[in-house]
């Protein structure tokens, strides 16, 4: 999907419902694993005009990622696979931490990470499951961060989280390509829905 | 270091809130001049560096630089929504002077992984001075786009593609 936002009529209700849509995506397939359904939560949180809010969703949103990948590096014999999955569960557990970190800084308690037996339960993916899994968290990662550029106040957290978007899509491309896909079919990466 | 240097910008006081509209033109129109001229720059690097590559980093050269087009025609469009007119593009060999000497392809390769990072630079240095979500959301998917081509031409050069959590053109 183009980030085409010069064009005249921008409708928030269909932007909600489309960041509803791309999450919800992310969440069937991780639903499909035995995964916390949390991506609707997160979908919520960026909708909202609270930069707390966004925040919370955010660590939900990469706790999501992490408790995935940790599953992918335990369900694969691909050592190619295995090699993206730790490094990119690794960038997740960090953006989880930073943003948990803000929001402790603010008071507030973060949310915790996902039980370790729903994830238990996510081990006997396929290869080719797993890396459409990890596409689709992905694209709901960067329409996460992209929804969220709209709504957040605070500038540093602007930043912040276009450094993370930036990251989440890099896992993206490299995803694609290791699907044999166009790694970079767009050059306006918005996420949402996998593309072929 | 990345992420301190940008927790170190956080503060609830930083003027980002979204605003309603197309912009800010006095506000938003010298910032998009700034990255448009960044986008010029990417594409007389790629321009330059084309004609010394072959093979698969030639195909992934073509394909970065039409990207790079694409953002700065965006770039020229937001600027007329906001009712100016974009600076016209100078001659390459302007872009061009502060390039080093390219023999090879790693000479090309090296510079495109240098323009891409100024390019994430760029942006995530805009972001928070831009006026409209709506700007915001345009700029950070286009330097998402960038760091997917930054990651790319690290992995043409067997360099780790994706080493750090946050990208921030730093490195």
């Amino acid at each position: 999907m183009n980030a085409d936002d010069s064009a005249p009529r921008s409708d928030r209700k269909t932007r909600r419902e489309l960041a509803v849509r791309s999450l919800t995506l992310g969440a069937a397939a991780a639903g499909a694993t035995g995964m916390p359904l949390i991506l609707p939560l997160a979908a919520a949180a960026v909708e909202s005009k609270s930069d707390t809010r966004i925040l919370t969703g955010a660590v939900m949103l990469e706790h999501q990622a992490a408790a995935t990948y940790d599953a992918i590096v335990k369900a694969t014999r691909d050592a190619r696979l295995s090699g993206l999955a730790h490094a990119f569960g690794a960038h997740a557990q960090e953006h989880a931490d930073a943003f948990a970190s803000i929001l402790l800084q603010r008071e507030i308690a973060p949310p915790p990470p996902p039980r370790s037996a729903a994830i238990k339960r996510a081990n006997r993916l396929s290869d080719g499951a797993a890396i459409e899994l990890a596409i689709s968290l992905e694209g709901a990662a960067v329409r996460f961060y992209y929804d969220a550029m709209r709504n957040i106040e605070d500038g540093g957290l602007v930043k912040i989280g276009a450094a993370t978007m930036a990251n989440h899509g890099q896992h993206l491309a490299l995803l694609r390509g290791a699907a044999n896909r166009e790694p970079v079919p767009t050059a306006f990466e918005a996420g949402g829905r996998a593309r072929s | 270091m990345a992420s301190s240097l940008l927790f170190a910008g956080c503060s609830p006081d930083n003027d980002a809130g979204e605003r309603q509209g197309k912009g800010d033109p006095d506000r938003d129109v010298p910032i998009l001049a700034l990255i448009l001229d960044v986008e010029r720059t990417s594409i007389a690097a790629y321009a330059l560096g084309i004609s010394r590559l072959r093979g698969d980093a030639l195909d992934l050269a073509r394909e970065l630089a039409d990207q790079e087009r694409q953002h700065a025609e965006r770039l020229e469009r937001l600027i007329k929504d906001l009712g100016r007119t974009p600076h016209p593009a100078k001659p390459a060999e302007h872009y061009q002077r502060g390039f080093p000497s390219l023999a090879d392809e790693l000479d090309v390769l090296t510079l495109a992984i240098d323009v891409e990072n100024t390019a994430i630079a760029a942006y995530l240095d805009a972001l928070p001075k831009l006026s409209t979500g709506s700007l915001r959301a345009t700029a950070a998917a286009i330097a998402t786009n960038e760091a997917q081509h930054l990651s790319l031409l690290r992995d043409a050069l067997d360099r780790p593609a994706v080493p750090d959590a946050f990208v921030t053109g730093e490195g």
